[in-house]
């Protein structure tokens, strides 16, 4: 079986070949990008949903009134009145209770991980610990609402059932993981040079620890404190759960209180038809707070890349 | 650095070497100081591990005694003694299958583009920062983002394929930065190689680069599906309703998934006191899922992790 | 590579066939099939759960409850999104007037009746029982003092001078526009009263609290009448304690008895048997057999039978 080729037909072979790879070649980057700017549809999509509707709400109340005004009363039927300050305060004072648990423990934790323990404590305890950011918000609420809260209530008689302090130390016990790994990155990216010429001038390894390794890992465990109470922030159930509705603005740890979070799960979950001002302010509110989540991520993101000393 | 300029200053003023009793009293200070705060901190370590055992007691002493096959198996009730969660159960697995192929095909597509075509300049680094920044917002808001794109513009209702889109935008950061990680894993050599042997840019990627990092990619896809699984804040406000007692079939239906249910036990408590011990015994099998699929990417890390 | 695109995408098929599958074949399982969907009033939930629960082991008919709330309920009942929406308040003008907009025929039936019931801490000894005009007034603003920090020896001098701390359900609550609108008529609720979403949150407040007090259902009572001791309300014939028997229409509580009600959209009764089956079965069995379960008065047999049959005749 003899069979002619022609030079010809194969080249036009190739080239037709070639034309579909090219075309490949020429459409798949567009399709690539048109996957990539999902993530960009995205943050569009959260922006202006959030923005159109806040200012829908902004026509009903008066911005100065919503950032001054002292009573939450949305539903409220005499006289609604609308004030981010109570959510504001509860936000604040539960996210403080969190990063007072979280700080002290997960930056000694990062401390004790990556200065003090052995290659094997480190590789068996630091997996345990993360197992402590895997388990489900949700759960951490059961365990506030169904545990803590009653626990805490031995010691503090004076404690309601729903309040800022149980809920927040629970947050605080979530976030340790992240101050902790993040903190010890920073720490770990020390060069070890640094430690020994420390260690050889006599210095005791709290010595070094302290004003070596800290001093020189500063933006990192900044950083991960402003991420810890970006977190704290944004954290939905363990509130809803365990620090119930009240929307009084007061300081007192002890009384319930209720934070941006747990408003919008209120709003949405509850009686607040489409169109109606208390709909609209739950935009408003969720813009506040994405507004505040997104500045403490770009500040985190700012001072670690701002402040990173490069070794 | 102070005690080095007070012995400097005794040295000079007193014509003398170092007071050999203080400098031993000093450092015996120091020492002890450095010995207690080593214990402080190694205390701090435990705190967690201890309130880690303290939950998982607590919980398991609670549900272990709900968790039986009836429990698994039977339909949500209103009743503790008739309810289960297999549709809870069945609504968790839909909502990985919406999730699972969403997040892989945009979280893979999105790192191809900028580990390999986008150039680096404005546009990448723009997109870049808006990764790293959605990863940050909080879940509450993506809610809401579903509530008003999925559930009412779009007309899905508290739907399945409005609450997977909705968890598949939300865990999408993860997916995209675990396999640009993996990507860039992946050795200049392998590339240049390939390029070397002809193949074009597209070629390379699907044949060299992906195969290389499928292990890292699939790493962090199962991550995100584990933090979907777990997510109640977004499902809460897509608005789930409280009572779903039917299996659901369809991505249209209505469902219900493991950490709605404990939220609904958990608030209602109030009416049937055996609900506390329900959402326990509900969390025991969400963790166990959550272990599950932890193990499994552990294993696919090690098993197909190549070092190059 | 083109092992694992394959892998995925017959992943991908596998779901969508299962899924419009299913779509296709739920149309022929037993007698009655499809689904019922009822949201609405959170405090009608315990209820028309259980009802719908019930009614699940007899035919194999999918019935979805949720409990939004009375209003909210409402605004996907009058587009035509739910069967059922169940109130704790009858419906408004402004809901009737959507309905008629979207042309959609309706009818509000009663479904039971609910006791408001005030609450004190068990350690409370002195408040057991309140007039009902001393009701009015306590929970009114500036009727005792300015101030609202109003003592129990403000109300009767025998008793302790400590304050009493308020506590309520939320505007969210039908229970809560009772309680304004019919009991103290409009008037405005004592300021620092403590309105919460979760009736769990109140029972605790007020488990906790021994100058407490408290109103909602009676139904959140009844299943936790070991925290909370009920107040007999004397409406001029001496004290009467809620009960499921005192409760009923011309029971001695009648005066802060009120009916909660579900709407009925008769299109689609009409238009689906089981939506139509199970309306029936509300008010054949479920809403005598399971009211007092849940902490509801059940209503008169006469008006439930009324009700059966006004369904019965649709068509």
């Amino acid at each position: 079986m003899q069979k002619t080729v022609s030079i010809k037909d194969l080249i036009r072979k190739d080239n037709n070949k070639n034309k579909l790879k090219m075309g490949v070649e020429k459409t798949v980057p567009f399709l690539l990008f048109a996957l990539a700017s999902i993530s960009i549809l995205t943050t569009v999509g959260i922006v202006s949903t959030l923005l159109y509707e806040t200012f829908l709400f902004f026509r009903d109340v008066s911005i100065i009134e919503f950032f001054t005004n002292t009573e939450m009363k949305p539903l409220s039927r005499v006289e609604p009145s609308f004030s981010i300050l109570p959510l504001l305060s509860g936000t604040v004072l539960i996210s403080l209770v969190a990063m007072l648990v979280a700080i002290p423990i997960g930056l000694t934790t990062a401390i004790y991980l990556s200065e003090y323990a052995s290659v094997n404590v480190r590789k068996a305890v630091k997996p345990v610990i993360e197992v402590l950011a895997g388990i489900p918000t949700i759960v951490y609420g059961f365990f506030a609402f169904t545990f803590v809260t009653p626990l805490l209530r031995e010691f503090i008689p004076a404690l309601q059932a729903t309040n800022a302090l149980s809920p927040g130390i629970v947050m605080g016990i979530m976030i340790i993981p992240l101050v902790a790994s993040l903190s010890e990155d920073a720490m770990n990216s020390v060069p070890k040079a640094m430690r020994e010429g420390a260690l050889a001038l006599g210095a005791t390894k709290l010595e070094v620890t302290m004003r070596v390794v800290i001093p020189a890992a500063i933006s990192g465990i900044i950083a991960s404190f402003v991420l810890g109470i970006s977190r704290a922030i944004g954290e939905t159930m363990i509130v809803t759960i365990a620090s119930g509705s009240s929307k009084n603005l007061t300081f007192d740890i002890t009384q319930s209180m209720q934070t941006m979070t747990a408003y919008i799960v209120e709003v949405t979950s509850g009686d607040a038809g489409a169109g109606t001002t208390a709909y609209y302010s739950l935009y408003a509110v969720a813009f506040a707070l994405f507004f505040f989540t997104l500045i403490m991520n770009m500040f985190a993101g700012y001072i670690s890349r701002k402040y990173r000393e490069a070794y | 650095m102070k005690e080095l300029a007070l012995n400097s200053n005794e040295k000079t003023t007193q014509k003398q070497y170092m007071n050999l009793a203080k400098v031993n009293r000093r450092m015996t200070a120091r020492l002890l100081i450095n010995n207690v705060v080593k214990y402080l901190f190694f205390a701090s370590t435990m705190f967690g591990l201890v309130i880690l055992a303290f939950l998982m007691y607590q919980i398991f002493s609670d549900g272990l005694g709900w968790l039986s096959m009836d429990f698994l198996t039977n339909r949500l009730s209103t009743l503790p003694e008739r309810a289960g969660i297999i549709g809870a159960i069945t609504g968790t697995v839909w909502l990985m299958f919406i999730v699972g192929p969403v997040t892989m095909v945009l979280g893979i597509g999105t790192a191809i583009y900028l580990e390999e075509y986008a150039k680096k300049g404005k546009f990448h680094s723009f997109i870049q920062t808006n990764i790293t920044n959605l990863a940050g917002v909080p879940s509450i808001v993506f809610g809401l983002l579903g509530l008003t794109i999925f559930v009412r513009m779009f007309g899905f209702g508290p739907s399945i394929i409005a609450g997977g889109l909705t968890m598949a935008l939300l865990v999408l950061p993860i997916v995209v930065v675990a396999s640009q990680e993996a990507i860039r894993a992946v050795p200049s050599y392998l590339r240049e190689a390939s390029y070397g042997m002809g193949a074009t840019k597209w070629q390379t990627i699907k044949n060299i680069v992906l195969p290389a990092s499928i292990a890292g990619i699939l790493t962090g896809v199962i991550l995100a599906l584990s933090r979907a699984i777990g997510e109640t804040a977004p499902l809460v406000a897509i608005g789930i309703p409280a009572l779903i007692v039917p299996i659901p079939s369809s991505i249209t239906d209505n469902f219900t998934v493991l950490p709605m249910q404990i939220y609904y036990w958990t608030i209602d408590s109030v009416l049937v006191d055996e609900y506390a011990s329900m959402a326990a015994a509900t969390i025991i099998v969400l963790l166990a899922v959550l272990f599950l699929m932890n193990s499994v990417a552990i294993i696919i890390r090690n098993k197909f992790q190549k070092r190059y | 590579m083109k092992k694992y695109l394959v892998a995925l995408s017959i992943a991908a098929l596998t779901v969508f066939t299962a899924a419009c599958g299913s779509d296709d074949n739920s149309a022929d399982a037993g007698e009655l099939s499809g689904s019922v969907s009822i949201d609405g009033s959170g405090t009608v939930y315990p209820l028309m759960s259980r009802i719908a629960d019930e009614f699940m082991t007899i035919e194999d008919v999918s019935v979805e409850v949720g409990r939004a709330g009375t209003s909210a309920g409402m605004q996907k009942y009058v587009v035509g999104e739910t069967d059922f929406s169940n109130a704790s308040r009858p419906i408004k003008d402004e809901e009737v007037a959507e309905l008629d907009a979207n042309e959609i025929e309706s009818k509000e039936f009663k479904v039971a009746l609910d006791g408001l019931t005030l609450v004190i801490n068990p350690e409370n000894d002195w408040a057991t029982e309140l007039t009902e005009e001393e009701v009015k007034t306590m929970f009114v603003t500036g009727n005792i003092k300015d101030d609202d920090k109003v003592l129990w020896s403000d109300i009767r001098p025998e008793w302790p001078a400590e304050e009493i701390n308020f506590y309520g359900p939320n505007e969210n609550h039908g229970t809560y526009e009772f309680f304004v609108d019919v009991i103290i008529e409009k008037q405005d609720l004592v300021a620092g009263i403590n309105l919460q979403q979760e009736y769990s949150t109140l029972v605790s407040l007020v488990s906790d609290d021994k100058n407490g007090i408290a109103f909602f259902g009676f139904g959140y009572y009844v299943n936790n009448d070991d925290k909370l001791k009920a107040v007999s309300i004397d409406f001029g014939n001496g004290p009467v304690a809620p009960s499921l028997e005192t409760i009923g229409e011309d029971g001695p509580y009648a005066n802060f008895t009120r009916p909660v009600f579900t709407n009925l959209n008769l299109d689609a009764a009409k238009e689906k048997p089981q939506v139509k089956a199970f309306a029936e079965y509300i008010f054949s069995t479920g809403a005598a057999d399971f009211a007092g379960e849940t902490g509801f008065a059940p209503l008169p047999d006469e008006e439930l039978a009324e009700a059966l049959e006004f369904v019965q005749n649709l068509k």
